[in-house]
């Protein structure tokens, strides 16, 4: 043995002795309880879950959208509905003069199932038919459709 | 020389009939948690991080503690998995600000001085590679032979020769620069 590996093993001895360890058995067995409890996700499955919750959000974001987009929202361009006319009136329509005050401003469009001019039964039943802008001094114009009315009015 | 963990622990870790996994558990941890912090505190450098590489271990063991028929081995064999790969871990997980070959000049030309026995060794020890550094602290704490350290590190024991000799040689050149010159 030489010089180098005895005082290796001279001062490996001494600095093992200098350890003085505090783990416990129970306080071990309690955080590796915990530690199932909890769940220590890997990578991959940390990965999978962001990919669930994407996928879900994307599918809430679609369903929501289809929602809108089947909205029996308006009449072809041009007629007039045969609502009664004392539904309330707030406001003149954000975009068109069949929209609903609750229908997005930024759809112009009417969806092409819509086009036969007839709103579908769950149209009739749950949409309010609102008026073009009619010169109402009570009726406020919105500042959006105040240069946006399909009718020219 | 300490030679002494993997005999003795053949016996006393086994959980006999009737002991639940939870007492065998704190039994071994009470009969082995001096040594297995002593080999990590040689092997990370620090009795803390020491301490926190056996403590991982331990809890990641404990749910299927119940299968395991000779505790001490395979912990051992973790312990020394766990900081191959703990110390490439914990590299990724620090930033350091300074590179390292400044770092090791800082020191070269400060002399660290370090409380403990043998600070320039203990010093010298602490810079060998992993590999070495493990091969080393086995031989020279534990009195391991080559097949056992190889067994512990998955490698051969030409390797095992291998990592001995140049963490020696390293450590020789280290100290004593001039003789060992001359003696080349």
């Amino acid at each position: 043995m030489t010089d180098i590996e005895r005082r290796l093993q001279v001062m490996l001895a001494a600095r093992a002795d200098q350890a003085d360890p505090t783990l416990h058995g129970p306080e071990l067995r309690r955080l590796a309880e915990r530690r199932a409890r909890t769940g220590r996700r890997t990578g991959l499955q940390a990965l999978a879950a962001a990919a669930v919750v994407a996928a879900l959000a994307v599918g809430q974001q679609l369903l929501t959208g289809s929602g809108h987009h089947h909205a029996p929202t308006r009449a072809p361009a041009g007629t007039r509905s045969t609502t009664t006319p004392s539904a309330p009136v707030t406001r003149p329509p954000a975009s068109s003069s069949t929209a609903p005050p609750t229908a997005p401003a930024t759809r112009s469009r009417p969806h092409p199932t819509r086009s036969s001019g007839r709103p579908s039964a769950r149209s009739s039943a749950s949409s309010v038919y609102v008026p073009p802008p009619a010169p109402r001094a009570s009726a406020r114009p919105h500042p959006s459709s105040a240069t946006t009315s399909p009718s020219g009015a | 020389m300490a030679r002494n963990l993997f005999v003795e622990g053949k016996r006393d870790a086994v959980a006999t009939d009737g002991e639940s996994a939870a007492a065998s558990f704190d039994r071994f941890v009470g009969d082995h948690r001096r040594s297995l912090v002593r080999v990590a505190t040689l092997l990370c450098g620090s009795a803390a991080q020491g301490e926190d590489l056996v403590q991982d271990v331990l809890v990641r063991l404990y749910p299927r503690w119940a299968t395991l028929a000779e505790p001490l081995p395979y912990v051992r064999r973790c312990v020394t998995n766990e900081f191959l790969s703990w110390r490439r871990r914990w590299a990724t997980r620090h930033i350091r600000a300074v590179p390292d070959a400044v770092l090791a000049e800082a020191a070269d030309a400060v002399h660290v001085v370090e409380d403990g026995p043998d600070p320039e060794l203990w010093t010298r020890v602490q810079r060998l590679p992993r590999q070495q550094r493990a091969a080393v602290v086995l031989r020279f704490y534990e009195g391991l032979d080559d097949a056992e350290i190889a067994d512990l590190l998955s490698c051969r024991p030409a390797t095992v020769r291998g990592h001995v000799s140049r963490g020696l040689a390293t450590l020789r050149q280290a100290l004593d620069p001039v003789s060992e010159e001359h003696h080349d």
